[in-house]
């Protein structure tokens, strides 16, 4: 392990860079779950359909494929050359806005259709509804399921080294090919798990927070 | 007679193939209390829904307070603002307390400042007799205690017309009473109103004029003691006597 000490500090920076990624990926994934998650959940049946066709085809698809499309193909597809933490974030974001429009989705729909109907029955419209009734309720469901896909989109983020962005694991995979030894893998793996494990335990504290059927 | 505050003219309403009501007409005058009995799929809970404008229907005319019932047109709110309505489950919002469930609608659909929703929504809960429940959430009440907070929720927006679909089918027998009670002295104060139930004292009591309903039509209607003790239709007879 001695030789790994002098690295220790590029490699919480590394930690750092891949939360940052993470976290500025949950944002935009977040935006992108709420609007394509309302749509999903929508009167309309082509508008249902766009949002499925979304899901659907981001999920089918590695997110190892997705950065290799956003980092080569889009520069030849769209004149746009991003560097390779726009690409990073632009990729992650959509990987995990698809994840998102379903906790989204699901959090929509486990408010039962009597709450719409006591709203609509008081004289109370979609956009006050979905405010003040629905999304409170929602977010029970969606708020741990949404921590879920943080740590998958964190865990995710490793991937971005492949297109020469240097996060976490990249650092690692630099520091072992100058001291020659596994032990930078090793200290990254269990950044990762203390990272990971914050998360979850964050999640389920605020599963209990939402909660209000014991209230 | 002065111009009914409800009127439903030949209201059909269809799933598919199958006609759940098929052609309703009935009025109700200002301060009248109706009660509407049937067996459960005889369309009493549909019909409530399309007054309301909850549910769509395939033809026939409801006019509410002067305002025609369409649940695709923008008027359709100017009706749900004068009509009351309690579900048989409640259906008050889990996450807001006794007090939030009441003010939330005069709040964020009138517009009114928060201490006039609090004064008004305090002056409801003393009225069901909860004055000492408003901070509790629904999930701390009984069934009867959250059917009133509901009945002071829909008052909350000084309905012209309140319905009640199975008020108290839900409940626990020992927590009927307290609501029965409630919609006695709302009927008392001059409510008009609308009660589909199974409550054949209530609907002897506190009725105007009672509608029995059966596949979908009007089988008979009438005064109380006509309907409950010399039903002339038979499907009405062997209701009752079931109920009873």
């Amino acid at each position: 392990m001695a030789p790994l000490v002098p690295y220790l500090g590029i490699l919480l920076k590394g930690a750092l860079v891949t939360l940052g990624l993470a976290a500025l990926s949950l944002v935009f994934a977040s935006v992108i779950g709420v609007v394509i998650g309302m749509v999903a959940t929508s009167r309309s049946a082509s508008a249902r359909a766009f949002a499925k066709l979304y899901v659907e085809t981001i999920r089918s698809v590695p997110l190892l494929v997705q950065l290799f499309f956003v980092y080569y193909a889009l520069p030849l597809l769209a004149n746009v050359s991003p560097s390779p933490y726009h690409a990073a974030t632009l990729a992650l974001s959509v990987y995990g806005g698809a994840y998102m429009v379903e906790a989204v989705r699901s959090g929509i729909l486990s408010v039962g259709t009597d709450q719409w109907m006591a709203a609509r029955s008081l004289g109370i419209r979609y956009r006050v509804m979905m405010l003040y009734i629905v999304a409170p309720q929602a977010l029970r469901v969606t708020i741990p399921a949404a921590m879920g896909i943080f740590i998958d989109m964190l865990k995710g983020a490793s991937v971005t080294s492949i297109i020469g962005f240097v996060e976490l694991m990249q650092t690692a995979v630099n520091i072992r090919n100058t001291i020659f030894a596994l032990s930078p893998i090793a200290a990254a793996a269990v950044l990762y798990f203390v990272m990971c494990f914050s998360l979850s335990r964050v999640g389920a504290g605020l599963e209990r927070v939402l909660r209000y059927e014991d209230r | 007679m002065a111009e009914p505050i409800l009127s439903v003219e030949g209201l059909v309403k269809s799933y598919g193939t199958h006609q759940v009501l098929q052609g309703i007409s009935f009025a109700v005058q200002t301060q009248e209390v109706l009660v509407i009995i049937g067996l459960s799929g005889s369309g009493k809970s549909t019909l409530l829904r399309c007054i309301n404008g909850l549910e769509d229907f395939s033809a026939g005319r409801i006019v509410v307070d002067g305002i025609a019932v369409d649940p695709h047109r923008a008027s359709v709110w100017a009706v749900r603002q004068k009509v009351g309505m309690i579900f048989q489950h409640f259906n008050l919002f889990p996450h807001l307390t006794a007090r939030q469930n009441i003010e939330l609608a005069p709040r964020r659909v009138l517009g009114l400042p928060l201490a006039e929703c609090h004064a008004r929504a305090d002056a409801l809960l003393a009225r069901v007799g909860l004055a000492q429940f408003a901070d509790k959430y629904p999930g701390r009440l009984s069934g009867g205690q959250q059917q009133r907070v509901a009945i002071a929720r829909a008052l909350a927006m000084q309905p012209r017309l309140m319905l009640f679909d199975e008020p108290t089918s839900a409940l626990d027998p020992e927590t009927v009473g307290e609501v029965l009670n409630t919609m006695k002295e709302l009927a008392a104060s001059g409510m008009t109103m609308i009660v589909v139930t199974h409550e054949l004292g209530f609907a002897r009591e506190v009725g105007d004029r009672i509608l029995f309903m059966d596949g979908g039509v009007i089988v008979e209607e009438g005064a109380p003691e006509v309907i409950l003790s010399r039903p002339q239709n038979p499907r009405t007879r062997q209701f009752i006597q079931a109920v009873l």
